[in-house]
């Protein structure tokens, strides 16, 4: 009983050695002097990537260098290493190569991430859908067994600054585009229509005014009425003048120039003779 | 009886129009000495079976070049491109430039590829399209896999539901696979991407072409015409081996890429003012009210049904568009799903505008439908008269004042004499 103990204990030993492991995991920033770098510590992928909660660090210079670097048993280097820096969820991933080094037991990896050289769509779908930039790394060969290659999410990345709309057509492309609307010019600006009766109001009662200063001054007396032919040509005076006030108050309300010329000679001819008239007889008397 | 022959030719017309939705005639080409042709029965016995008329040649059967045109006129409706090895051989046959024209003229393509077989003819011809291959000899790989002898992927990497709406869990065997990056261009229609974890490579040199979700297995292309082309990066895809797995998946792609499925046309496309006038009876004016609707028809392989859809959008423009506005459902029948705008009023600018549906959406064939019209400017006599502005009463009322005085005036000018009166004077007497 105690030697198959020994004997899992020691299988356990050498497929954990055999598994792929990110030792002294810790990103830093080298574009910001000020900011201190975050221990992750060893990764590996025995823990699984449900268990384990990814780093956040929050991002808020658009131009920030994320370094990430780790070290790796240099008797069993990877085959395929890279770091997958996106949104899964999106389908939009970028992917990283590393800068190794070599010394002694131990491979030095090292992985830049510049902000500013993420591709815009991914950094707009960021935007758009509220969710973390995330980076996943993959250590992996095909000696190894399938569950002893590295595939863990290490990090999240808040990005909290603006970034500026610009072609995201790979996101949006056919997407439904924004309603427009035509913006109609604003109608002329009118005055309200009390103000506009307080003037009519004015004027007719400053017309009236006219006209009763005019009676009650004897101006207008009334006591020259004609009589007998002349009283004939003195309507006809007064219609020629109330028919082309008539005429010029059609023409206003919409009748043809034409018509109101043919008005104006059919009234002016008689209107003529009898004003004509009515002004030589009873001028005398004016 | 002549009313009786025009009508069975009208239903005969009907049922071909009906039915040749999507094209028969195909041209297979081949190269028996990389991929047998009985390695592919499976579907290409489907697509006899469904009317198909297929036309086979071995690549290496002939030197001379296969004639895709009788002067002006296409052919084949489809060509299917097998892995072939010897790109000149594949290049005499059809030279690039012959597959950019049938392309170009409404003809489908299916081109497959493997990573030991990637003709410079195919290679070029996708590279056009913006779809670039990974080159002779990269295979994708995937560490993670459950099968590492071959790529397996699960539906979950499906990208388009028109082509293929995978269930839950499937897996696809591609076997030994290319994949390929591509462009950021609107006609292309990514089907299928490779999983996380995979990434191509060339024989463990370790310069890789695609990594992880970057690298598409297979991908569709429709262009402005309508005409689709697919590329898929793995000679066993199609194969009857894999039909188990990927039949259903392979059936769909065959039936997307050959018009079968997905294609979707608008009918009825009118537009009115809102009490049903139509532009013929009374020209559109400026602010006029005026409605428009059309009609959107989805063929199912079968027959058309409706296309019900909330993404359609309207525009009217003048250069730049004054108007987008989202349809809305306004009733169906057995075809066809109609979408109206409701009631919106005309810019108030005059001159040539488009009213305008163009439809694009990735995995259905594009429709655009659009009416040239002038919207004319208001008349002289269309405007508000001066009455109807308050701020004309003032100047209107003036005006009638002073005639009424004028008229006052002359009346009582005339007939108050002043002849015999005498004004009466007063002498200061202090």
């Amino acid at each position: 009983m105690q030697f198959f103990k020994t004997l899992a204990t020691l299988v356990t030993c050498m497929s954990f050695a055999l598994a792929y492991v990110a030792q002294d995991l810790h990103v830093s920033f080298p574009s910001n002097k000020g900011k201190t770098s975050v221990m992750i510590g060893k990764v590996g992928p025995e823990l699984g990537v449900d268990e384990a909660t990814p780093t956040l660090v929050t991002v808020n210079n658009p131009n920030e260098v994320i370094q990430i670097n780790f070290a790796v048993d240099s008797s069993d280097k990877p085959f395929q290493n890279t770091l997958l820096v996106g949104l899964p969820s999106s389908n939009l991933e970028m992917v990283f190569e590393p800068e190794i080094k070599d010394n002694g037991k131990l491979s030095m990896y090292k992985y830049k991430i510049d902000l500013a050289t993420l591709d815009a769509a991914l950094l707009q779908e960021a935007f758009k859908i509220l969710e973390p930039v995330k980076a996943t790394l993959i250590l992996a060969s095909s000696t190894a067994e399938a569950k002893d290659n590295l595939f863990r999410e290490i990090l999240q990345l808040d990005l909290d600054f603006d970034v500026a709309p610009s072609d995201s057509s790979l996101v949006d492309r056919f997407a439904i585009k924004p309603e427009i609307h035509h913006v109609f010019h604003p109608e002329p600006k009118r005055v309200a229509k009390t103000i506009a009766v307080i003037f009519v109001a004015i004027i007719i009662v400053t017309i009236l005014s006219l006209l009763v200063t005019w009676l009650n001054s004897c101006a207008a007396a009334f006591d020259n009425i004609p009589a007998g032919a002349n009283a004939l040509y003195f309507l006809g005076f007064i219609a020629t003048i109330v028919g082309f006030e008539v005429i010029f108050a059609r023409y206003y309300l919409g009748t043809s120039i034409f018509e109101t010329l043919f008005s104006s000679l059919y009234l002016g001819a008689p209107g003529l003779l009898a004003s004509t008239k009515f002004l030589r007889s009873f001028g005398q008397t004016i | 009886m002549q009313f009786s022959w025009s009508f069975f030719l009208f239903v005969l017309l009907q049922a071909i129009f009906a039915l040749s939705s999507q094209s028969s005639k195909t041209l297979v080409l081949y190269d028996q000495s990389v991929e047998p042709l009985e390695d592919y029965t499976v579907y290409l016995r489907d697509l006899e079976e469904r009317d198909y008329e297929l036309e086979y040649l071995d690549i290496n059967s002939t030197s001379t070049a296969v004639d895709l045109y009788d002067k002006e006129q296409r052919l084949y409706d489809n060509i299917i491109i097998l892995p072939t090895k010897g790109g000149k051989n594949l290049a005499r046959h059809v030279p690039i430039k012959q597959l950019i024209r049938f392309f170009e003229n409404e003809g489908n393509v299916l081109c497959m590829t493997s990573p030991g077989a990637v003709p410079n003819t195919i290679r070029l011809f996708l590279n056009e399209l913006g779809i670039y291959p990974s080159p002779k000899g990269h295979v994708v790989h995937d560490y993670f896999s459950s099968s590492p002898d071959e790529l397996v992927v699960s539906s979950d990497h499906l990208l388009n539901g028109h082509v293929y709406n995978g269930k839950k869990g499937e897996q696809f065997v591609l076997g030994e696979s290319s994949a390929a990056l591509l462009e950021n261009r609107e006609q292309i229609v990514p089907i299928l991407n490779a999983p996380r974890t995979s990434f191509t490579d060339f024989k463990g040199k370790g310069n890789s072409w695609t990594s992880g979700t970057q690298g598409f297995l297979v991908v569709g292309f429709q262009n402005l015409n309508n005409a689709r082309l697919v590329w898929i990066g793995s000679n066993d895809f199609l194969k009857n081996k894999n039909q188990d797995a990927n039949q259903e998946f392979a059936k769909e792609l065959l039936k997307w890429t050959f018009k079968e499925k997905s294609v979707v046309k608008s009918v009825h496309a009118v537009h009115s003012h809102v009490d049903g006038t139509d532009y013929d009876e009374v020209p559109y004016k400026v602010k006029d009210k005026v409605v428009y609707s059309v009609g959107f028809s989805e063929w199912n392989g079968e027959k058309w049904v409706p296309h019900i859809t909330d993404d359609l959008q309207f525009e009217l423009r003048q250069v730049d568009p004054y108007y987008r506005l989202t349809l809305k459902p306004s009733g169906n029948d057995s075809e066809t799903q109609y979408y109206t705008t409701g009631e919106f009023i005309l810019p108030d600018r005059h001159g040539v505008f488009t009213f305008l549906t163009d439809y694009r959406k990735i995995g259905l064939s594009s429709t655009t439908d659009k009416d040239v019209k002038a919207i004319r400017h208001l008349a002289n006599d269309e405007y508000p008269r001066s009455w109807e502005i308050s701020n004309s009463w003032v100047y209107l009322s003036a005006v009638c004042g002073v005639i009424v005085a004028w008229i006052f005036f002359v009346v009582s000018f005339v007939t108050t004499s002043s002849v015999g009166r005498k004004l009466e004077t007063f002498k200061k007497t202090n």
